[in-house]
């Protein structure tokens, strides 16, 4: 008999120990706290971010004319609520904040500041409208809350902790780690305005995990609006966010996606995208409170709008 | 060998070589991209961006939003949609800056190879049938001379679990499809991010020339679980369009220009300065003031609200405003980037183009050499003090094969200075490799007392010298008055490289020697000469190759472009004649400042002044 499978029971014996001693260690002290979501960060967005309006411009930066709803997919409700918007009664009513809500106030043309209220809370603040968002990662029951323009909001990394070797022999080649850890960037010095960010409850500024996306799920909701001029959602819409950090020449930008499906409103999910600048200097923040404006000209359909 | 059996027989080492192996291969975080994506709304036209621009298209003055400098305005200004009825621009693709934009879906495949079953590339598909390919296998970009495509050359990495890809190579294309158009220097870098079923192409292009700052927009697409076994049913049938049109005709995939208009040959469509009633367009349909509507790196800003206070404006008429706007910190300092001059760098290096054709960049000129059985021909064998590391460079890539031909493209010094040390063979005794010039660069050769073998020894007075060396055809094109009386193209037909000597300059406008015979329009004719010679392989792209005096390698979609530069200036400075300017009003008018970035940022006789005041006086004694 060959010597090999004589031995082979054995290997195999010596290689299931391997893993039995991983997954068997005994307890040494208090088992770890599970990362919390700070710790576990793929990305880190804090900092202030600026919007780069490069999409869409004049339904973002300026307020369209009523009823131009043109590539939203608006049910006959919708369209009918859309028709009836009037800024001068959304002002009366108290209620300037409805295209501020969480549905618009990624479309703004507004700065994001972005830190980390407590291990698994991150908030954003925008001066446009001066809103607060909270996203928060601790799977507890939600609370019942008012309905609210902000409305709850949960986030998970994407993809899970990362996923670590189970049994660790080598150190991860330098390759590895690049191919994981961000590749460039990884390799980078800590950017400038690190240590502030620090200050204000950053993640680590070189992440061990791999970059990945935020995703952020936001019910609870007050009914407010897509576009400036009264383009609607419901008090049940869902929104569904997905946040990326990513570098292109030098420069670092906050990637968003919206998807907003609305059973009452819109056909089918609303998906666009967006993006924000990095920007070092922080003087530019200007806080204003929500405001309704009155739109710009008159609606003409264009004929070659699909 | 023996070992390796032995441990393939061996079910405990392949075990507990597996269990380690897995065990130690740190955990991929990445999110497969492959697949067929649809829009986000589904159907062909589903998407809820720019829904105008990417449907019927934009309005002519809509460049809000857009980080574009003063040189990108003022052309975009004049530019006519009747641009597109040029035959060398009727099949023009969408660049891969611009691909993703067009309506119908995305379908990402994957590719193998076959023997290591590695992942090499993901090949892209989809509207409009600009296939690309994304290398995955750690290849590196093609040389800086190498030949640029509307797709560009790309290279894909992860980054946890984002595909990051990283094109160069990129010709100049549109970014908008109102004369908005990123240059040949444009770079770009793209996330492409899986967050379940929606897929995000975040796109940013940097462009040196053209752009103050990156320009980053972003693309989505849902996950398209049909089966679609046709590219032309993707987009058509099975995501809800109807089969007819957009994405269910050939016209995607093959083009041959048509002659659908009389139009005089060689003429490019493009508004004179002052005369697009239509540039305030978009201004007034949205009632924004027309230097909003002019776009620029504030317009993307918040603080760009600001001028919203002064909406309603019936925006007035623009150009000299619009293009004479102190330019911002940010295009001031980009302007001011080292310029895009031909660096005399000691040294030769090669590059193959085409069939038995290599491009030798020799300094700040191109040599080309053409090497087969029966030995090496030279065309331009470029200055005499880098003569020695051109023969060297020869040498080494054509082994010990002797130089029989030398065809000088006209008189010049930077062509002919090599004459001499190429030709002489490599033994006291041996024979001279015979040199070939048009006859009238023959005498302008005479007259400048050049040193000995520098002298043509074969001259020919007739249009077109013919030779068969090689095994190929070869025809030595005389054209007439180009930027000299002299200037000769050589076409190799049977590798299908073109070499366009002077007539092409790639890294400066032409240098056009009036005091040599040469003109404006004789320039013009000659660049026309070579797009009729010229055969895209598949629409404006590949198939013949053409050499410059300098720079990259050209096709016929980079002729067409710096012939539309050439034609363009010359009509402006002659619309300025046909009113009497001076010279001096002409110069102060800076009729070609939105081609100055990239071809006139250099000193000497192709600079920005030189330029327009060649042209200026070409037109004055040959309207």
């Amino acid at each position: 008999m060959d010597w090999s499978l004589r031995l082979w029971p054995a290997s195999l014996g010596l290689a299931l120990l391997g893993l039995a001693r991983v997954d068997a260690q005994p307890p040494q002290g208090p088992p770890a706290p599970p990362r919390s979501a700070k710790a576990a960060a793929r990305a880190d967005l804090t900092g202030q971010w600026v919007a780069q309006v490069t999409e869409d411009w004049r339904w973002r930066m300026i307020t369209p004319p009523k009823g131009d709803y043109a590539s939203v997919p608006l049910t006959p409700m919708g369209r009918q609520v859309a028709d009836g918007w009037d800024p001068a009664k959304d002002e009366a009513a108290g209620e300037a904040c409805r295209a501020f809500g969480a549905g618009g106030i990624m479309r703004q043309p507004t700065r994001l500041r972005i830190a980390w209220t407590d291990e698994n809370t991150l908030e954003i603040k925008t001066d446009s409208g001066e809103q607060t968002r909270l996203f928060h990662f601790e799977r507890t029951a939600a609370p019942d809350t008012e309905p609210s323009w902000q409305g709850r909001s949960v986030a998970e990394w994407m993809g899970g902790a990362p996923a670590a070797p189970f049994f660790v022999m080598v150190a991860p080649t330098r390759e590895a780690s690049t191919a994981r850890g961000g590749g460039a960037a990884a390799n980078r010095e800590p950017p400038p305005g690190a240590a502030a960010a620090a200050a204000r409850g950053a993640a680590r500024p070189v992440s061990a995990p791999p970059a990945g996306a935020l995703k952020v799920m936001t019910t609870d909701l007050k009914p407010g609006y897509l576009r400036k001029n009264g383009v609607p959602y419901s008090g049940q819409a869902v929104i569904t966010e997905y946040y990326d950090r990513v570098s292109m020449f030098g420069n670092d930008y906050l990637q968003v996606v919206t998807i907003v499906t609305d059973p009452a409103y819109l056909r089918v999910p609303f998906a666009v995208s967006n993006h924000f600048k990095l920007e070092r200097d922080e003087s530019k923040w200007r806080p204003t409170p929500c405001a309704t404006a009155a739109p710009l000209g008159t609606f003409v359909p264009s004929p070659f709008l699909p | 060998m023996t070992n390796v059996r032995h441990l393939c027989r061996s079910p405990a080492a392949v075990l507990s070589s597996a269990v380690l192996a897995f065990a130690t291969v740190p955990a991929r975080a990445q999110i497969d991209v492959a697949g067929d994506w649809d829009q986000p709304g589904g159907g062909i036209f589903g998407f809820y961006e720019d829904s105008l621009d990417r449907g019927g298209g934009p309005d002519l003055g809509d460049y809000v939003g857009l980080p574009i400098n003063d040189a990108l305005r003022y052309k975009a200004s004049w530019y006519s949609p009747s641009w597109l009825s040029v035959p060398e621009h009727q099949c023009l693709p969408h660049p891969a800056t611009y691909q993703y934009r067009s309506p119908g879906g995305l379908s990402i495949v994957k590719e193998y190879d076959p023997v290591t079953q590695r992942l090499t590339a993901y090949r892209f598909y989809g509207s409009y049938g600009l296939a690309r390919t994304v290398w995955m296998d750690g290849r590196p970009h093609p040389p800086e001379n190498a030949l640029h495509m509307y797709e560009g050359f790309s290279t894909g990495r992860w980054d946890g679990d984002r595909l990051v890809i990283e094109t160069s190579h990129l010709k100049a294309g549109f970014l908008r499809r109102n004369g908005i158009a990123h240059s040949d220097r444009a770079r770009m870098t793209e996330y492409l991010l899986r967050h379940d079923d929606w897929l995000t192409l975040v796109t940013g292009v940097d462009d040196p020339i053209y752009l103050d700052e990156p320009f980053v927009r972003s693309t989505d697409f849902r996950l398209n679980t049909q089966v679609n076994t046709r590219l032309f049913e993707f987009g058509g049938f099975a995501n809800g369009g109807d089969g007819e049109g957009f994405g269910a005709s050939d016209v995607f995939f093959k083009c041959a220009p048509a002659d659908e208009i009389a139009a005089e040959p060689g003429r490019v469509p493009s508004f004179m300065p002052g005369t697009n009633d239509d540039l305030d367009m978009f201004a007034k349909r949205h009632h924004v003031p027309l230097e909003v509507a002019l776009g620029g790196s504030a317009t993307l800003y918040p603080d760009s609200n600001e001028p919203r206070a002064a909406a309603r404006d019936d925006a007035g008429r623009p150009p000299a405003s619009s293009a004479t706007r102190p330019a911002s910190a940010a295009r001031a300092s980009r302007q001011s980037a080292p310029p895009s001059a031909p660096a005399a760098q000691p040294g030769v290096s090669s590059l193959h183009v085409a069939g038995q054709v290599w491009l030798l960049a020799a300094g700040d000129r191109n040599v080309a050499v053409q090497i087969g059985d029966e030995g090496v021909l030279v065309v331009n064998p470029g200055h005499a003090e880098l003569a020695d590391a051109v023969a060297a460079e020869i040498r080494r890539i054509a082994g010990d094969k002797r130089i029989h031909v030398i065809v000088d493209t006209n008189d010049d010094a930077s062509h002919v200075g090599g004459n001499a040390t190429l030709s002489a063979g490599p033994a006291p005794r041996a024979q001279h490799a015979a040199v070939i010039a048009h006859e009238n660069a023959s005498l302008r050769m005479a007259l400048a007392d050049l040193p000995e073998g520098v002298a043509p020894t074969d001259t020919f007075f007739r249009g077109t010298r013919e030779l068969y060396f090689n095994g190929e055809p070869i025809e030595i094109i005389h054209v007439p008055a180009a930027t000299s009386d002299g200037d000769v193209l050589v076409f190799f037909r049977k590798s299908d490289v073109i070499v366009a000597g002077d007539v092409i300059q790639d890294l400066t406008y032409p240098v056009v020697r009036l005091e040599h015979g040469g003109t404006l329009n004789g320039t013009i004719a000659a660049l026309n000469r070579i797009l009729g010679l010229t055969v895209a392989a598949w629409r404006a792209e590949g198939g013949t190759m053409v050499i410059p005096n300098q720079g990259r390698v050209y096709d016929e979609g980079d002729v067409a472009e710096y012939r539309d530069m050439v034609t363009i200036v010359r009509d402006r400075v002659r619309d300025a004649l046909d009113k009497s300017q001076t010279l001096e009003q002409v110069r102060a008018a800076r009729l070609a400042r939105d081609y100055d970035p990239r071809y006139g940022r250099v000193q000497g006789p192709a600079d920005a002044e030189s330029f327009i005041a060649m042209v200026y006086r070409s037109l004055s004694s040959n309207p």
